[in-house]
């Protein structure tokens, strides 16, 4: 017994004395920094959405209100991009304008007119015309198309006048003006 | 040497000298880990952890003084865990070339210096058959020195199961002392 415990002392001594000795504590100390750094950024997203949704006490609420918030804005992102898209897109389309306004034009002017969206402009056989021409030339056609209506409801109130403009016509070139 | 003044910066809020702390702390949790564990690379994983609880429990530390209990707590808290988690070897045999180092370190007429390598095979081959709880009490009492009440303070356990944890392991490796060397 007294050689065990003079063995277990001399065992447990030569142990105490030789500490272990802690190799690379710089790469620990590096190391330990660098994890408190991801953590501490960690903590302050924690704390932000915290921040938000503090006022709900029960954990897995929270949590779903974070989702939902997140689903969310990401919809709204989504939606968002698509509408952009499509406004980009119909930007890009040349868009013919009113048929009826062109037809009553094409019967005036022989070319026909097409709308530039991107330069506001309406083209007329290689050239252009500006805006204040073209309210002018609307501003005519209309009045053109009231006096024509006018005159129509003239004669179509007046059966002996009609009658004889009729006639008239079909003399000449009935094809022409189908009343 | 751990420096006061330095916890008591961080136990405020201040963690600009954190680093000098680690620097200084390391070592000290680094034995405990290293003797309860037995493998260098695991125990300083263990220390980072430990490092990193520190910077975030600081705060709660009563006082200064009683960091450096606080400190090997954490430690100890960590190698339990890692212990637990660790699958452990139904059967033990008998290490004979561990044990023929052992004999002649403890036969050799000087003291000798030993390496990491060579307390990690003697503490592995001495304390291979007790308990991790033994195995902690044993290291913290005999070889790191801490009084009862201390490591009932680390460990959490009364100071009557710290004697009968301490008294087994000692029998167990008393008896095998005396059966290999």
């Amino acid at each position: 017994m007294n050689s065990e415990s003079n063995k277990y002392e001399r065992i447990t001594d030569i142990l105490k004395k030789s500490r272990p000795v802690l190799t690379g504590s710089e790469a620990i100390e590096e190391n330990v920094m660098e994890r408190i750094r991801v953590r501490r950024k960690a903590t302050e997203s924690y704390n932000f959405l915290d921040h938000l949704f503090g006022w709900v006490y029960i954990g897995w609420v929270r949590s779903g209100l974070v989702a939902a918030s997140v689903i969310i804005i990401a919809f709204f992102v989504v939606q968002q991009s698509i509408i952009l898209k499509r406004i980009n897109n119909l930007e890009r389309q040349e868009i013919p304008i009113n048929p009826s306004f062109v037809k009553s034009v094409h019967d005036v002017f022989e070319p026909a007119f097409m709308l530039d969206t991107r330069s506001g402009k309406f083209s007329l056989k290689g050239g252009t015309l500006s805006d204040r021409q073209l309210k002018l030339l609307e501003k005519s056609i209309n009045d053109l198309q009231t006096s024509y209506s006018n005159l129509i409801k003239l004669i179509e109130d007046n059966p002996e006048l009609k009658q004889y403009l009729e006639n008239k016509l079909s003399e000449k070139d009935k094809k022409k003006i189908n009343l | 040497m751990i420096e006061l003044e330095l916890i008591e910066e961080c136990r405020k809020g201040d963690f600009r000298n954190f680093r000098k702390v680690v620097a200084s702390a390391s070592p000290f949790a680094f034995s405990v880990a290293f003797r309860i564990l037995g493998d260098e690379d695991i125990a300083k994983d263990i220390v980072q952890e430990t490092m990193v609880t520190i910077w975030e429990k600081i705060g709660n530390i009563k006082s200064t003084e009683a960091f450096k209990t606080w400190l090997y707590r954490i430690t100890y808290n960590k190698c339990c865990d890692y212990l637990r988690k660790k699958k452990v070897n139904a059967e033990v045999r008998a290490d004979e070339k561990g044990w023929k180092f052992i004999s002649d370190t403890v036969l050799s007429e000087h003291n000798p210096e030993l390496e990491n390598k060579e307390i990690a095979m003697i503490i592995k081959v001495l304390t291979e058959r007790l308990s991790p709880t033994q195995k902690a009490v044993f290291v913290m009492c005999d070889l790191e020195e801490l009084s009862h009440e201390e490591i009932s303070e680390i460990t959490g356990m009364s100071r009557r199961n710290i004697k009968a944890n301490l008294h087994f392991a000692r029998k167990r490796i008393g008896e095998m002392v005396e059966r290999y060397i």
